[in-house]
């Protein structure tokens, strides 16, 4: 056989999601069909005569890894992970808490992300905030920026509490609200870490259960990279309307030639490993004809409705 | 046993075939073929779960032509049977060209349509915690299926954030629109 062609295949878990059953799952499963190399940690290769193709495949868990991975070129990445709701992929240690400790962990991991999404994003204050003790930067701003990267429900969000003269702490309609007046109780709260993280933050919607907040995410990670990689697979809840947009700007911006798969609902489901078996299908993941297998492949329950973008 | 149920069974239980359009017998007996989409559409809903997951696998096979005879089991009235049919036909639309969007709205409208008055609230059975970011019923999702054939660009996040009463008004506002034939 002539020397095949090497296609490095990374697949980047980020923090908790490296604990599930599907994340064990996929090395059971790449050390049963792919051959080990015992010199590397969490390194495979599996040769796929038919197309004269060897894909050199590695598991990693640092977003140092995951940004190398999206400059690698060539590559096939996978980030398998939390959204975080569109902060960014979060990495950390295995059996990592939902509120790690200040002391061992002086840098919160859940707030570590690679930052690949838009200006600003809605997170709710006590699912997030306070349960993952993190302390985002809030929105500053009065009214929306000359130059705006947000969603659409978000604009709106901005531009009506913009407006709005009324900011009652039960009305439905968004306005900039502080927590500390409408919900002191919460906003006085320590989280695990200690930190009131809440007291001085407001919030622009109420839902039945939380305070919906609106925190500055931005691009400074994605714009590091290149895009270099062939392939990115973003299993992350939504990940098509969190990180999507910023993606193609900078795929056009770099004259990227990523193709991406992305999900258009909150998942969580073993699709990664369902990638990796198309793969070693001999599917290929670039083409029109390919994507179509691997989509159907990975359409199973939960799997968040992916879908096949350049 | 009818001869097609069997041929179905046999493949849906065979391990060896992981790719049912590389079966012969699949692409010339079973793909596209009524009675066996009724035959695969009961065995969806009334088997295993093993067996549920592999003939929703081969239905994913079909093409856009078949979604005519696959939407019309929407009718029957259960929220996880509807959520589930919708999610395999959005499947079968998203690996189809985008040519046959608007051939794949009026073969499926009828069908859809009535579901944009099912409020039941879709429950998924995550084995692990993912982050919530909204509470989709079975209308929502009818919704989103028609306009994503209708403008691919439609951005369904922000809709599935809307407050319940507000996505009301925009399905009701799509629905009267539909009525009047004012969507093409």
């Amino acid at each position: 056989m002539a020397t095949p062609k090497n296609i490095s295949v990374i697949i980047a878990i980020g923090v908790d999601v490296r604990d599930w059953s599907y994340a064990t799952g996929l090395v059971n499963y790449l050390n049963k069909h792919a051959v080990k190399d015992t010199t590397k940690t969490n390194h495979w290769s599996f040769v796929l005569k038919s197309k004269k193709i060897k894909y050199n495949l590695r598991v990693v868990y640092a977003k140092s890894e995951f940004k190398k991975a999206l400059d690698e070129k060539g590559a096939y990445v996978v980030y398998d992970g939390h959204s975080r709701y569109g902060q960014g992929p979060a990495f950390g240690p295995a059996n990592l808490t939902d509120c790690p400790a200040a002391t061992s962990y002086p840098n919160n991991p859940w707030e570590d992300n690679f930052r690949m999404g838009w200006d600003t994003i809605k997170v709710p204050c006590l699912e997030e905030i306070l349960h993952h003790c993190t302390d985002p930067k809030e929105f500053p701003y009065k009214k929306a920026p000359k130059y705006f990267f947000a969603r659409k429900s978000v604009k709106t969000i901005v531009s009506k509490a913009a407006v709005k003269k009324s900011s009652k702490c039960r009305q439905s309609n968004p306005a900039k609200r502080k927590l500390l007046k409408c919900s002191p109780a919460n906003a006085k709260k320590a989280n695990g870490r200690g930190k009131k993280t809440l007291l001085t933050r407001h919030y622009w919607m109420k839902t039945p259960s939380d305070y919906e907040t609106l925190i500055q995410v931005g691009r400074k990670d994605l714009n590091k990279v290149h895009l270099k990689c062939k392939v990115l697979f973003m299993n992350s809840c939504s990940s098509k309307w969190h990180f999507y947009y910023a993606l193609k700007r900078r795929k056009k911006n770099k004259a990227s030639r990523c193709v991406f798969y992305m999900t258009r609902r909150v998942c969580g489901a073993a699709t990664t490993e369902i990638f990796i078996k198309a793969l070693f299908a001999g599917h290929n993941p670039t083409s029109s004809t390919g994507s179509k297998k691997f989509l159907k492949a990975m359409g199973i329950p939960d799997s968040g409705s992916i879908q096949f973008l350049k | 046993m009818s001869i097609k149920k069997n041929l179905i069974e046999k493949l849906l239980t065979n391990e060896k075939v992981a790719d049912f359009s590389e079966s012969l017998v699949f692409r010339e007996e079973i793909l596209d073929d009524s009675e066996s989409i009724e035959i695969l559409l009961d065995i969806l809903k009334n088997s295993s779960k093993p067996l549920k997951l592999r003939a929703r696998q081969m239905l994913l096979e079909f093409s856009p032509q078949s979604l005519t005879e696959i939407s019309s089991a929407l009718e029957s009235q259960n929220v996880n049977w509807r959520s589930n049919l919708l999610e395999i036909i959005l499947v079968i639309i998203s690996v189809s060209d985008n040519n046959e969007r608007n051939t794949i709205y009026d073969a499926i409208k009828a069908n859809v349509i009535p579901l944009l008055s099912d409020q039941g609230k879709i429950q998924h059975e995550f084995n692990n915690p993912v982050e919530i970011e909204y509470q989709s019923r079975v209308c929502d999702e009818a919704y989103l299926l028609l306009m994503n054939l209708l403008e691919p660009e439609y951005f369904d996040a922000d809709f599935l954030q809307l407050d319940e009463k507000i996505r009301n008004q925009e399905i009701a506002v799509f629905e009267s629109r539909f009525n009047q034939n004012l969507l093409s």
